[in-house]
Formats: structure tokens, C-alpha cells, sequence
């Protein structure tokens, strides 16, 4: 036995990275093993940090005091708003990092950690304490065994992996990396269910190989918004504002990628994972949507220090040859020279219906999952149950509740829900549909939602939460004040309104009211307002999405109180679901196995109806109420 | 025996109206529904053991036989509750009744409450709560129509059709959401226009299946037939005679009915409630004067009205006539007391009122009426018929809305998805309509089954009565 933790983490990739941090934060020693230190948080698709919900997930893991949004936002090389048309509710951040300098970075950051320790091994079985029937150490490749009371998996796709271009495939992770050869069999060895998933990565080609004059260019959105709350004040600049560039696949793509289609392994079989569809390869999306005859190529920088660029959209796991040809048919790529091929990669992932929503193994206390191992897709994702994961473990041998995860609260919730209640049987990734409450789950106010959670759990230090309660006590104090500041109507007030497209004053009304019609923003308010005290930007729009949408985040809220009741609404630990004959046979197996906490928890696994969850409730109600006998003889005859 | 968790209990309850009958049902379920009954019942015969059995019930002090009765086991799970039931069919007595339940009592049943059996019912796979309340509303039913309509619900077909509308809602939610994931997608006008369309005759059509229920409720409730007049113009004696019951005081004395009395009747397939009302007219007596308060009420929620004149009437009466006709309230025009027709000049008089009423009503149904004549009766009766034939035919749709509840869900849902449509017409961003289609939607699940809320729940069985 070679030394005893707290905590160990397996994988140095997103989702371990946060745990190791967050576990670490909280005072727990934590041993961290890599099977590399060179590729600690590696971006091995496109560097980018954010998108539709997957922003939301990064300010929340901020909010939170995880790492990903303070790393991002000091590599950020390009910044997008996406959806600025589609609403608020949807708005999200994305951006381009400085790939290598972002793996830096957070070496740097883990390395700079006490109570980490940092190790390149890699973790080959796991140690059960056979009393206990816990998880309660790892023992490396080389047989040297370590101990801690809990640990976490972080493996990423690494398990078993194996990568496939055309018809060559290879045991490897990605970026030619040594695949984990030992550890599914010890999963497997817990009883765990071990599957197959596939993802895939498009080609990289070299920057000076590109004809931009054929390009559309994209430049880096002005201003740029930090992910982190703690950059809002002040003026926050990217390390670089890159542009990237946009093209289109042709005809000739298309009939070049379907007459090879034949040589495609995910067609001729090679491949047995199960793809993400919400990502698919090109010649995937030639074949399911022949309708489609040209498809967006956005060519995208990935770091300062290197001339290698990205090229989104053109995910594909053909032959060498075809991807050579396939650049030839795309305007701009003709003459495009291949650094990295695009690649298919195989690797084997557990079932997370095995997981409680601590993110702990149901029947293996001790130890935790998170990340791609948990069948999810994307770094944010990753980072996300990391740090739940982490935090989590810490309070477990503290004898603390987990954290209490409400789907209504926060995107990173939703994620740890679907994955653990739902299960999924593809590469899960997060979309702002899977959130019931997404206007409540926005962006910009993912620190009133999660920040003194986050302090509460001992991640947010205490000068950040004062902050934290500056900000939202200035905000507050700004809607009071435009509430009693009333405006007078005057010939040059309505000239104001008439230049902003709307309705003039016929009485004294309130800067509040003004601001409640969609036409007025704050900003346009301002000359009617002299007296405005100034504020972060970030600040106000928070303060005007709420006054804007009051009337729909007051549908949200009414929707959310149903919501919570039946999360609160508590099953009973010794519930014998196989005598309620009322239920379908299914929704009593499924009940029984997992065990739900909730009657909310209940009404999400698969195979459980509505009409169950009716049956439940209705039992539940005749459990808890004593029988009255109010009624007498007299009264029923 | 079955396996519920429910079975813990046998419950006991009459399952036929309380107060005197000529038969009454007691009804048991649970585990021990058989040997309970087992013991305070002798069969008239030592036969084998039937699913129905004549018999005496006997008390449990000394045995004697406490009534002659019938009694029919339904065994686990074929039974209305999925548990083991008895029912005992006994005399209609309340002393009798007593007798028996207190004998199952002794023998360790408990009361069940209310909607107890349908809670079991539901419970044991047996019903879905669409259903339960179908029963409920099946259980009250009094007249054919109501009985089919209720039996249709019970069916399920206005769940199918709910359901329908709900999986459309949700087809026009995914190309909105669709939108909203995929920054690439973009929407065209036309494509724009098409979803604004979708969703609003969506909202069309729930906000016509809305309007069933003013034809549902006459059939359900049954109609509110309102007898209206001044005082002493013989509103009462009408009442009487017609009804052929001596419910109501008939007097002389303007203002003798200060209440409104109501009574149940079945005319031409319809149920109708007659209901009689204290004159309207302004008072200075207190207790006139809440009289007068119940009756404008009961106009007010009248479906047809009886309004009774002995001589012409005013404009002002004319004027009020109108305006209750424009609230879709059918109107019979009733000339009364014509066998005073003595009266010399009266004759003529007679016909002229009758012709100027038919002029000043068109859409009215004119009669001359006498409580003493018993052809006028059915000249009543079947102007009252043809007012509700009419109402029937004008809400004619195969489905009929007959529960408030679900009226006041499409009410709303309709009301939501008009407004999502315009929203979606004036550009409004995507996830607000988002919002919008998504309260829409969870409301609807109301109706379809899909909600599962505890209020609703709860709500329906605690609607029903003991002994359903």
C-alpha cells in the first residue's frame, strides 16, 4: 500500500480536473491519476468552450465556484452570443479557446492545489472492501495500491478505446493516446453494466493551406462577455477576438461522400458503438437527411501558438483518401493540407441508471462516476457532474446529505437527472428542450440561482459571496428605484417614445412600467432618466430580462410549484411496489429496482405512466390520512 | 382475496340513496367481504354456494333474522373494485339498513368513505380517473340522455379525443423547440405563418368542444326551467298542476312563496328542474326581499323561462324578456288563468295579448294556459320540449363537455394557444412562446391523464359520496 487519501480521482480530463479541484477546496486530500500529464484537460475535438445550453452549463459551474468559466475566460480567443434572435431564454455564450494554453492552464491550477496530489498512472482495477462491500482504493497498472474512501471515474472515452478512419481501426484514445486497457473488466467485475458508445472528430488542416478569399468571414463578437461572474466588473477583454470563417460543402461533397459510402465504418459495420445524434458525421447527415444538399463548414482557429485550424461540421471517420478528396470539393479547403485526420473513436461507458443522484454507485458505496463514462458527450457536461461528483464524495464521508438536485434549479441538474433517472442510449448532450424551465434557467442568472448554494457548500470563498450580495442587492434596489421614479408625460418625453417606436405618455407613469413594454430597453430609457446610478452591464440586463418577461416567468413559476410539489413528495424507503396492483407490471419493476426518493424522481423513469404516478399518489394519500369516521349510521340510511 | 395494499380493511357502505326506498343495496369489499357476510347470513337453501343467494340476515345479539335479502358475491378480481364484493340487497327501510350495517360492523367492517370504491376501483388497475369521474357522473344521471353521454365519457371517447389535442399541441412544440436548439435552422415566413395556423385551429377546436358543454350541462345537470311572473299571477298553481304534486303552497296571498322550490322531472328524454320563484317585484318586507333576491338568481341561471301574465304585458316586462333572450335563454310565453274567461270583454281581450305577444316575441313559444285544464298540460310540456330539441341541435356534436372542470381546462388552453398564435404572428422570440405552449400543454395534460398533480386526484374522489 503505497499511501491513503481522501479521495481518489481516475482521469485528469474535465469532469476529473473539477472533481479533484472542488474535493480539494473543501479540505479533502486527493490523489489524482493521469494517464498522462501532457494531456490533462485535453480539448481533443473543437476547443470550444459553451454553445446553446452548454454555455448555461459553464456559468453555472462557475456560480457553483467550479474552474471551467475562470479557465475559459483567460484562454478565450473568439466570444459568440448565440440566438440573440430565439430570446433570453436561450442566449448562450460560446467561445474559442487557446487549446494548449487552456491545458496549461489547468495543470497549472491542480498543480498549484496543496491538497492534491497529481500523478501520471493509470488506474487498472479497484479495491472493495469486502466488509463494508465498498469501493475503497485503486491499484495502478504497476500494482502499486492506494486507499481513500471514496473514488471518483473520470475516464472519459478512454476505456477500451479504439479509434477507426475508413477501414483501419486501432486500440487508442484520442489524439493517439494510450487507451485504459484494464479498468472495464474491474467495472464489469462490480456487476456494472459496461457499454459501447461512439463519437467522432472532424479533420484539422493547416492555416496558410486555406484560401480565406473565398471565405465568409465571422468576427469575434464586441464586447465579449466573461463566463466567470467573478470578471463581470470592470472590462473584461479576451486574451485574442480571432474571426473564423464559414464555407459550404457542394454537390460535389455530396456525391463523392455517398458513391464511398461503402467504406464508411459506420455503414460497413466496423463501428458497433452507438453515435451521438445530435452531432453527426457528414457522410451521416448526407444519409439521414438526403434532402439537405449542402451543409455549413465553420472553419475555427484553435490556439495562438499553432497554425492547426478546426474545421465544425465535417465530422467524419472515412478513409484517408475520401477526406483528402472531400476538402477538394469544399470552397476555400481545395488546396487544404491535412494535419490531423477526422476519426471515429469507440470506447466503453456505464449505464448511469446504476447511479444515485449523488452520482454514487447504487450498490458500490465509495464509489462515483462522472463524466463520458457516464454516457454523456462534451467537456461542459463533463465538468459539470466532476464537480457534483467531487463535492458530493466530500460530503459523504462527512456524513452531509449529497447535493439536492431540483431540475427547476439549474441546467447542471437536469443533466444529473436525465442521466440517472432516464439513462440515455446515445452520447448525451445537453439542449436547453431537456430544461422545463429554461426561461428561469438563464445565462446571465446563473449566479442568483446557484451562488449561495455554492457558498453554502463551501466553494465560494467569502469575499466572492460578498460580491455576490452587492450585485444582487444593487439590483434590487434599481427596480425599486425605477418603481417610484414616475415620468411626467411631456411633448419632449413622448417625442423620446415616438423615436423608440412607442405608445406616448397619457399619464405619469413609472421608469418600471416603461421598461415592462418590450420596445424599451434600458438603455433607451436613459434620457428620460438622468439620475440612473451606473451599473455592470451583465447587471442590468438581468435586471431587464426580468422586468421584460415578468409575465411569462410568471408561467414558468406556476409550472414550477406543481413541479416541486411532487418533488417533495416523499415514497416511503420500505414501499412494496410489487403488491400495488394498480400499477402496469413494468412501472412495479422498474419501481422496485430503483427506488425512487420521490414521487417527482418516480414520474421520470422510463416505463413508470402518469397513470401510475396517479396510483401513487392516490396511495400515498390513503397511507398518510387516518381513516375519518365522521360519517355515521344515521347519515348513510 | 387480492393483493392490494388496500385489502387491509373490508369497507362497508349503502351503495343506493339514503331515506326510504323500496330496495336498498349494502355493499362490501375487501379481504374478508365473504366471511363477514358469511356470518350474519342464512341462506334460505343449504345450496351450493351461488353468485346470487336468497337469504335472511340475521342480527348478531341473538340471531334473529333482521330481513329477507338478497345477496351476489363478485370474486377478486372481477369485481368493480378488483377486491372480493358483496352486495346485499335488502328492504329500503332506514331501520333495516341500520340493522345490517351494524351487524357487518360488529363484525369488523369499517364505514368506507367517500368514493372509496372508486378509490379502490382506481387503485387495482380497474379505472383511470377520466373514468372515476364518468361513474360520478353516471351515478347522478336521472335521465336517458345524460346516462349516454356519461356512458360515451366512461368509454373513453373524449379522453381519445383530448388526447388527440395534446399530441397535436406537442407536434407544434417541436418545431418551436426544434428552432430553438439549432441555431442553423432557420424558419421562413411561410413556414412561420403555417405553425401561427396550427396552433390557433387547435385553439379553435378546443374552444368548440368548450362550447358542447352548455348542451353537456343540460343534459348532465339537466335544464333549469324558471317559472317567472308577478306576484299572484299563478306560478305556483301552474307548478302544481303541472308536476301534478302539491309541492308548493298555493294561496292568494301575493308573496306566500318566498323561496325557490325546485323539482325534478323527465320531459321528452331531458331532465328538467322546474323551479318556482317568489314574485319579482319591489319590496319593502325583509324576508320578500331575499325572496326576490333568489329569484332574480335563479333567472339568471335559467335555461329556459316560463313567464306567466294574466293580462298584456309592459315594454318594461317585453324589454326584460329580450334581453334574457339574448342570453340564448329560451322563452315560453304563458297567458294565464283563461278559465276566468267569464269575465265579460275577457275573450277578446285574450286573443288580441296573444297576437300582440307573438308579434313582440318571434322567437318566443306563445301559449294560453290554464292550471285546470289537463291538455294544457302537455301543450306546456311540449313547448318546453321543443325549447330544449332546440338547444340540443344547436350544440350537436358527437362529443359532449359535461363536467365543469374539463369546460373551464379547454377554456383556458383555448384562450392560451389564440394568444401563442398571435405571438407567433407578431414575432415574438421563441422561447417566450415556448412558455406559452408549454403551460398550454401541461394544463391540457388535465384532461388526458397525463398531469399528475395530487389536487387532481383528490379532487375527483373527493367529489364522490359514501358508498360509490
Amino acid at each position: 500500500m503505497a499511501g491513503s487519501y481522501d479521495l481518489i480521482v481516475i482521469g485528469a480530463g474535465h469532469a476529473g480536473s473539477e472533481a479533484a479541484l472542488a474535493a480539494a477546496k473543501l479540505g479533502a486530500t486527493v490523489l489524482l491519476l493521469t494517464m498522462t500529464l501532457d494531456a490533462l484537460a485535453n480539448l481533443p475535438c473543437n476547443p470550444s468552450i459553451g454553445g446553446t445550453a452548454k454555455g448555461q452549463i459553464v456559468r453555472e459551474i462557475d456560480a457553483l465556484g467550479g474552474a471551467m468559466g475562470l479557465l475559459a475566460d483567460e484562454q478565450m480567443i473568439q466570444f459568440r452570443m448565440l440566438n440573440a434572435s430565439r430570446g433570453p431564454a436561450v442566449l448562450s455564450p460560446r467561445t474559442q479557446t487557446d487549446r494548449t494554453a487552456y491545458q496549461r492552464g489547468m495543470k497549472q491550477r491542480l498543480e498549484d492545489e496543496p491538497n492534491i496530489r497529481l500523478l501520471q498512472q493509470e488506474a487498472a482495477s479497484f479495491i472493495v472492501n469486502d466488509t463494508r462491500s465498498a469501493v475503497s482504493g485503486v491499484r495502478t497498472k504497476t500494482g502499486t495500491i492506494y486507499l481513500a474512501s471514496a473514488v471518483i471515474l473520470a475516464s472519459g472515452t478512454f476505456l477500451k478505446a479504439r479509434v477507426i478512419i475508413g477501414e483501419a481501426i486501432y486500440d487508442s484514445g484520442p489524439d493517439q493516446l494510450q487507451p485504459a486497457t484494464e479498468l472495464s473488466a474491474s467495472l464489469r467485475a462490480l456487476g456494472l453494466p459496461v457499454r459501447r458508445f461512439k463519437t467522432g472528430t472532424p479533420v484539422r488542416v493547416k492555416r496558410s493551406s486555406v484560401d480565406f478569399s473565398k471565405l465568409e468571414q465571422q468576427d469575434s463578437e464586441l464586447p465579449a462577455y466573461p463566463f466567470s461572474f467573478a470578471n463581470e466588473l470592470g472590462d473584461f477583454t479576451p486574451k485574442a477576438e480571432l474571426p473564423c470563417h464559414m464555407t459550404w460543402t457542394t454537390d460535389a461533397t455530396r456525391e463523392l461522400l455517398l458513391s464511398n459510402i461503402g467504406r464508411s465504418p459506420l455503414y460497413s459495420g466496423l463501428i458497433e458503438g452507438i453515435g451521438p445524434r445530435y452531432c453527426p458525421s457528414i457522410e451521416d447527415k448526407y444519409v439521414k437527411f438526403p434532402n439537405h444538399l449542402r451543409h455549413h463548414v465553420f472553419i475555427e482557429p484553435t490556439g495562438l501558438d499553432t497554425e492547426e485550424i478546426y474545421l465544425s461540421g465535417l465530422s467524419t471517420s472515412m478513409p484517408e483518401d475520401v477526406q483528402e478528396d472531400m476538402l477538394r470539393t469544399i470552397p476555400g479547403l481545395e488546396k487544404a493540407e491535412i494535419m490531423r485526420f477526422g476519426y471515429a473513436i469507440e470506447y466503453d461507458n456505464v449505464d448511469p441508471t446504476v447511479l444515485t443522484h449523488a452520482l454514487q454507485v447504487r450498490d458500490w458505496p465509495g464509489l462515483y462516476l462522472a463524466g463520458q463514462v457516464n454516457g454523456s458527450s462534451g467537456y461542459e457536461e463533463a465538468a459539470a457532474q466532476g464537480l457534483i461528483a467531487g463535492i458530493n464524495a466530500v460530503r459523504q464521508m462527512r456524513g452531509q446529505d449529497p447535493v439536492q438536485i431540483d431540475r427547476s434549479q439549474a441546467y447542471i441538474f437536469v443533466l444529473i437527472d436525465d442521466l440517472v433517472s432516464r439513462g440515455t442510449n446515445e452520447p448525451y448532450r445537453m439542449m436547453t428542450s431537456r430544461a422545463e424551465y429554461r426561461l428561469l434557467l438563464r445565462q446571465d442568472n446563473a449566479d442568483m440561482r446557484l451562488t449561495p448554494l455554492g457558498h453554502e457548500l463551501g466553494l465560494i470563498e467569502e469575499t466572492r459571496f460578498a460580491r455576490f450580495l452587492e450585485k444582487k442587492t444593487a439590483i434590487a434596489e434599481e427596480r425599486e428605484r425605477l418603481q417610484a421614479v414616475r415620468i411626467q408625460p411631456d411633448e419632449t418625453v413622448n417625442a423620446h417614445l415616438a423615436s423608440c417606436s412607442s405608445a406616448p405618455l397619457k399619464a405619469a407613469a413609472s421608469l418600471l412600467s416603461l421598461l415592462k413594454r418590450p420596445e424599451l430597453s434600458y438603455d433607451a430609457l436613459s434620457p428620460l432618466d438622468p439620475e440612473r446610478p451606473v451599473l455592470p452591464q451583465a447587471w442590468i440586463r438581468t435586471l431587464e430580462y426580468d422586468v421584460h418577461y415578468e409575465g411569462y416567468i410568471r408561467l414558468e413559476m406556476s409550472r414550477r410549484k406543481k413541479f416541486i410539489e411532487l418533488e417533495r413528495r416523499r415514497l416511503p424507503d420500505d414501499a412494496d411496489y410489487t403488491a400495488l396492483s394498480g400499477l402496469r407490471l413494468e412501472a412495479r419493476q422498474v419501481l422496485s429496482a430503483r427506488r425512487p426518493a420521490s414521487v417527482g424522481q418516480a414520474s421520470r423513469l422510463p416505463g413508470v405512466t402518469p397513470a401510475d404516478i396517479q396510483v401513487l399518489l392516490v396511495w400515498l394519500e390513503s397511507r398518510t390520512r387516518a381513516r375519518r369516521l365522521k360519517t355515521s349510521l344515521e347519515d348513510l340510511t | 382475496m387480492t393483493d392490494s395494499q388496500f385489502a387491509i380493511e373490508t369497507i362497508v357502505a349503502p351503495s343506493t340513496p339514503p331515506g326510504q326506498s323500496g330496495l336498498a343495496v349494502i355493499r362490501l369489499s375487501g379481504p374478508d367481504a365473504v366471511t363477514l357476510t358469511d356470518r350474519f347470513f342464512r341462506p334460505k337453501r343449504s345450496h351450493k354456494r351461488a353468485a346470487a343467494m336468497a337469504g335472511y340476515t340475521m342480527s348478531p345479539g341473538d340471531f334473529a333474522d333482521i330481513d329477507e335479502v338478497v345477496v351476489a358475491v363478485f370474486l377478486a378480481p372481477h369485481s368493480f373494485t378488483g377486491e372480493d364484493v358483496v352486495e346485499i340487497t335488502c328492504h329500503g327501510g332506514s331501520a333495516v339498513k341500520r340493522a345490517i350495517l351494524a351487524a357487518l360492523l360488529e363484525a369488523g367492517a369499517v364505514i368506507a368513505e367517500p368514493g372509496e370504491f372508486s378509490r379502490r376501483a382506481f387503485m387495482n388497475g380497474k379505472i383511470d380517473l377520466v373514468q372515476a369521474e364518468a361513474i360520478m357522473d353516471l351515478i347522478g344521471s336521472e335521465a336517458k340522455r345524460q346516462a349516454a353521454s356519461a356512458y360515451g365519457q366512461l368509454k373513453g371517447r373524449l379522453s381519445a379525443e383530448f388526447k388527440e389535442a395534446s399530441a397535436s399541441l406537442y407536434r407544434a412544440m417541436a418545431s418551436v423547440e426544434l428552432m430553438l436548439e439549432f441555431p442553423e435552422h432557420e424558419m421562413h415566413a411561410e413556414a412561420m405563418a403555417e405553425l401561427s395556423d396550427q396552433v390557433r385551429s387547435l385553439g379553435r377546436m378546443l374552444e368548440h368542444l368548450s362550447q358542447t358543454y352548455r348542451r353537456g350541462r343540460l343534459i348532465h345537470d339537466g335544464a333549469r326551467v324558471v317559472i317567472y311572473g308577478e306576484p299572484n299571477v299563478g306560478k305556483s298553481s301552474l307548478l302544481n298542476a303541472f308536476i301534478g304534486m302539491n309541492r308548493a303552497i298555493v294561496t292568494d296571498i301575493p308573496g306566500t312563496t318566498r323561496d325557490t322550490i325546485e323539482h325534478h322531472l323527465e320531459l321528452g328524454g331531458y331532465k328538467v328542474i322546474i323551479v318556482d320563484t317568489a314574485g319579482v317585484r319591489e319590496t319593502d318586507d325583509v324576508i320578500e326581499r331575499e325572496g326576490v333576491r333568489r329569484s332574480e338568481e335563479a333567472v339568471a341561471g335559467a335555461d329556459i323561462i316560463l313567464a306567466l301574465f294574466t293580462d298584456r304585458p309592459t315594454e318594461a316586462d317585453l324589454a326584460a324578456l329580450r334581453a334574457l333572450q339574448a342570453e340564448d335563454k329560451g322563452i315560453v310565453l304563458i297567458l294565464s288563468k283563461d278559465d276566468l274567461l267569464d269575465t265579460p270583454g275577457r275573450q277578446a281581450r285574450m286573443e288580441t295579448t296573444l297576437a300582440m305577444l307573438k308579434q313582440a316575441l318571434p322567437a318566443a313559444s306563445v301559449i294560453s294556459y290554464s292550471a285546470y285544464r289537463a291538455d294544457d298540460q302537455a301543450l306546456l310540456a311540449g313547448a318546453i320540449a321543443a325549447r330544449l330539441d332546440e338547444t340540443d341541435k344547436a350544440g350537436a356534436s358527437d362529443l359532449l363537455v359535461t363536467n365543469v372542470r374539463h369546460k373551464q381546462v379547454l377554456v383556458d388552453v383555448a384562450a392560451e394557444l389564440a394568444e401563442a398564435a398571435s405571438e407567433i404572428s407578431a414575432g415574438l422570440t421563441f422561447d417566450l412562446v415556448a412558455v406559452r405552449l408549454r403551460h398550454a400543454a401541461d394544463r391540457l395534460a388535465e384532461l388526458t391523464g397525463d398531469d399528475v398533480s395530487e389536487m387532481l386526484a383528490d379532487t375527483i374522489f373527493s367529489s364522490f359520496c359514501v358508498g360509490k
